[in-house]
């Protein structure tokens, strides 16, 4: 481009594309969901990304970070076998370990469902990778029955209620987990968020926008005049 | 929601359009602004009284470069547009959303902004996508000069003149956007944390008072440049001549997919429009208010024709059929209404049995004019929380699905997609750009990026991947073990629930004219004068005709 005196473009400081400041919502999830798309899930699972990945971020939750580190593992080829085994109240991984949003997508999806019953006893969900990504989905969940739904591990136990609020311990949906999902009532304080809402971490966003990259076109000619103007637009 | 509400009313349901006559893209295609469009319910709001307006910054140096702030302050809140006009070398002009530059640049601030805050702007507004606002912004847009026209009126003003009317119009505007970004880009605040604000509950009503705002900066730019150069001896600028001058817009390819991926929002727009037709159609009589509102309605509708040019061959015939269209209506309109039962149907009835897509849809537009006060409220059901249907519904059973396709995406099931013909484009988003673009299948490079814009092959694939399965069986079950069909599955489930939500026709044919997306949006935003430069992008103006801010409770302060 060619640079005179009078470029407007230079007459304020260098910014980055991304100044270290908060994202809104809306590029959140656009970025979410190409990402996701990028890394080779389905269209609607991408979606369901996106919109997991923002509703964590919201809270102070590390959705952005999170989804990033679950589609390193996609790129190992690790989650191949998407879709759990719903079994009688023990879901399971078809591959090394389960994704949590083939997940929380079946859980959703069976909410009000004898599959995702929790009201008439505890649903486990083994070998869960990335687990804090299944709380968007136990929101769902917790909306359809009307109560808070819990999840333990390890002693550890937090909990999503019908308004989305988040309760307890965030490290029962840390690293890769066995869970319980119930809806026994727990007293538990509000979650304690990890980070400032929607502010996502530089090499974190460089390396989501790398795999929504991946669904983008490289220009050409034909692209360039595929965007509009075969004519002048200057008059 | 507007829908529940609506399929509540059996006394206009009769007189509704179906989706399958609404949705096409021939018919979207045709789309004319109404006065439920988003242009004018913000007149609507902005004449009403509560607000007032002032030029609150005007550092504008002898080159026409500097800083400028209008203020519209409402009873509630204050909404500033901060201006930064640019002296911008010729080479560098371009509409294309890859230009890097433009003669001035803009966004809408929420509140008063302080010196921090228009230096904070300054040093990122002018870089548009590649600088970063806040969410104490609500937009980001930018606006080149018509070169002709703006060196023409600062000519004549500056020589104590007054324009040449022809010159005026044949362009129509002095400056026109290349783009206006609303919620969430670029950092922008996100609409759902301003929503629930009476002036903004609409959509787009933020960018729309930009617009309207950036027409009062054209003129106050163009009025600066010829007392630079005209001293004394300039003249201000004839008022007639200023409200015949809009804000022109260039848009290309990037606005064609908006519709597609806010489908509930498409519903709530055209269900409202419909309800509105409807309502007119369902009355009795009609009063002679609306009789002369309605007539004054078509004469405006015929100058607009006259003063509307095209230069692309699809529309100039279109235009010759609207022309022709309104004169019949207008001859039609001399022997009514008849004593006949509900007038305005059988107006609407000979319509559609007489005139053109343009045509009618133009009578649509001139029928509703008369009646603000039975169709103005629907205005308050165009917004749409998408996420709140987000959620798939597991419990559906396989067979509702199947019949929501057969019935709802019929046009689809039909289609032969093994014919080249039928899928000769693809939808691509431009690395260089990040912006949607639409490529031939054939010919270019990286139809495995496709994008979902194809809803007619994805809603057959649908139909295909459930043929296996039990009519009983739950789509819960169904995608367990076909996650693939999930985005078709949420987009045909949403347009079981929104008739509206789909654009009915094919979207990757060879004969698919992407400005028929980009007409019906503009129309609702409240576009005139549509202008396909080629079948990918359009001119187009808003504001033309209208009133400005300086003609109501208006101050400069020095």
């Amino acid at each position: 481009m060619t640079q005179t005196p009078n470029d407007p473009t230079m007459s304020g400081s260098p910014v980055e594309t991304v100044a270290g400041g908060a994202l809104s919502c809306a590029e959140i999830e656009a970025l979410s969901l190409k990402a996701a798309r990028g890394a080779g899930l389905s269209w609607g699972m991408a979606e369901e990304a996106g919109y997991a990945a923002t509703w964590l971020e919201v809270r102070g939750l590390d959705g952005a970070s999170t989804l990033l580190a679950l589609l390193d593992l996609y790129g190992d080829g690790d989650l191949a076998s998407l879709s759990p085994d719903v079994d009688d109240r023990i879901w399971r991984a078809k591959g090394a370990h389960l994704c949590p949003l083939a997940a929380g997508t079946a859980l959703s999806d069976f909410r009000g469902l004898g599959q995702a019953d929790i009201a008439s006893g505890p649903l486990s969900i083994t070998n869960v990778a990335h687990p804090l990504l299944l709380l968007p989905f136990v929101h769902a969940l917790a909306n359809a029955t009307g109560t808070a739904v819990h999840l333990t591990s390890e002693g550890d136990t937090c909990s999503v209620d019908p308004t989305g609020a988040v309760w307890g311990d965030i490290a029962a949906c840390s690293d890769r987990r066995d869970l319980t999902l119930s809806s026994e009532a727990v007293p538990q304080d509000p979650v304690t968020p990890s980070k400032t809402a929607c502010i996502i971490d530089k090499d974190t966003l460089r390396r989501l926008q790398d795999y929504a990259l991946r669904t983008t076109v490289p220009a050409s000619d034909a692209s360039r005049a595929g965007a509009g103007a075969a004519t002048t637009d200057n008059d | 929601m507007i829908g529940a509400t609506l399929k509540s009313n059996p006394e206009t349901e009769k007189f509704r359009r179906s989706p399958a006559t609404v949705m096409t893209l021939a018919r979207m295609g045709s789309a004319h602004p109404t006065r439920l469009s988003f242009l004018r319910h913000l007149l609507r709001r902005m004449t009403g009284g509560d607000w007032r307006f002032e030029r609150s910054v005007w550092q504008m140096d002898d080159k026409g470069v500097g800083r400028a702030v209008y203020r519209a302050i409402g009873p509630e809140r204050t909404y500033s547009l901060v201006a930064f006009a640019h002296d911008l070398p010729p080479e560098m002009r371009s509409d294309r959303v890859i230009a890097t530059a433009w003669d001035a640049t803009f966004t809408l601030f929420d509140g008063t902004p302080d010196a921090a805050d228009l230096d904070r702007l300054e040093a990122n507004v002018p870089l548009q996508e590649a600088g970063r606002i806040s969410p104490r912004e609500l937009s980001l847009s930018r606006a080149n000069r018509s070169v002709r026209l703006f060196s023409h009126v600062v000519e004549c003003l500056a020589a104590g003149q007054q324009p040449d009317i022809a010159e005026i119009d044949a362009v129509g505007y002095l400056m026109r956007t290349t783009a206006v970004y609303g919620s969430g880009k670029f950092g922008a605040s996100d609409y759902a944390l301003v929503a629930d604000r009476a002036e903004l509950s609409i959509p787009f009503q933020a960018e729309m008072l930009s617009v309207w705002l950036t027409r009062q900066f054209t003129i106050d730019i163009v009025e600066h440049m010829a007392r630079v150069r005209g001293g004394d001896a300039a003249v201000p600028l004839d008022s007639a001549i200023k409200h015949a001058l809009g804000v022109g817009n260039s848009t290309g390819l990037g606005m064609a997919p908006y519709l597609v991926r806010h489908p509930v929002l498409l519903n709530n727009w055209m269900m409202a429009r419909e309800e509105a037709l409807a309502r007119v159609r369902a009355q009795p009589d009609a009063t002679p208010d609306a009789v002369a509102g309605l007539k004054a309605a078509v004469q405006a509708a015929r100058e607009n024709a006259a003063y509307w040019r095209s230069e692309h061959p699809i529309q100039i015939g279109k235009l010759s059929a609207l022309r022709n269209d309104l004169e019949t209506v207008d001859t039609h309109l001399s022997a009514w209404p008849m004593t006949e039962d509900h007038p305005w149907d059988a107006l609407w009835t000979w319509g559609e049995g007489t005139l053109s897509l343009e045509g009618q849809e133009a009578l649509l537009a001139a029928m509703l004019e008369p009646h603000g006060e039975l169709v103005d409220d629907l205005c308050s059901g165009m917004s749409a929380n998408e996420t709140a249907s987000f959620a798939i519904d597991g419990t559906m059973k396989v067979g509702t699905l199947r019949r929501v396709l057969e019935d709802r995406y019929d046009w689809a099931l039909c289609i032969d997609f093994a014919d080249p013909a039928n899928c000769a484009r693809f939808w691509y988003v431009s690395e260089e750009k990040l912006e949607p673009r639409l490529g031939n299948r054939n010919t270019e490079f990286g139809q495995d990026l496709e994008q979902p814009l194809c809803t007619g092959r994805l809603a057959q694939e649908l139909h295909v991947a459930l043929a296996d399965w039990n009519e009983e069986q739950l789509v819960a079950e169904f995608l367990l073990a076909n996650p693939d069909q999930r985005y078709m599955t949420r987009r045909a489930q949403r347009c079981g629930t929104y008739p509206y939500s789909e654009v009915r026709d094919n979207l990757i044919a060879d004969t698919t004219l992407p400005i028929d997306l980009m007409r019906c949006k503009l129309a609702f935003f409240g576009a005139s004068r549509f202008d396909p430069r080629s079948d990918k992008w359009v001119r187009i103006s808003l504001f033309q005709d209208q009133v400005y801010p300086s003609d109501l409770n208006w101050r400069v302060v020095q």
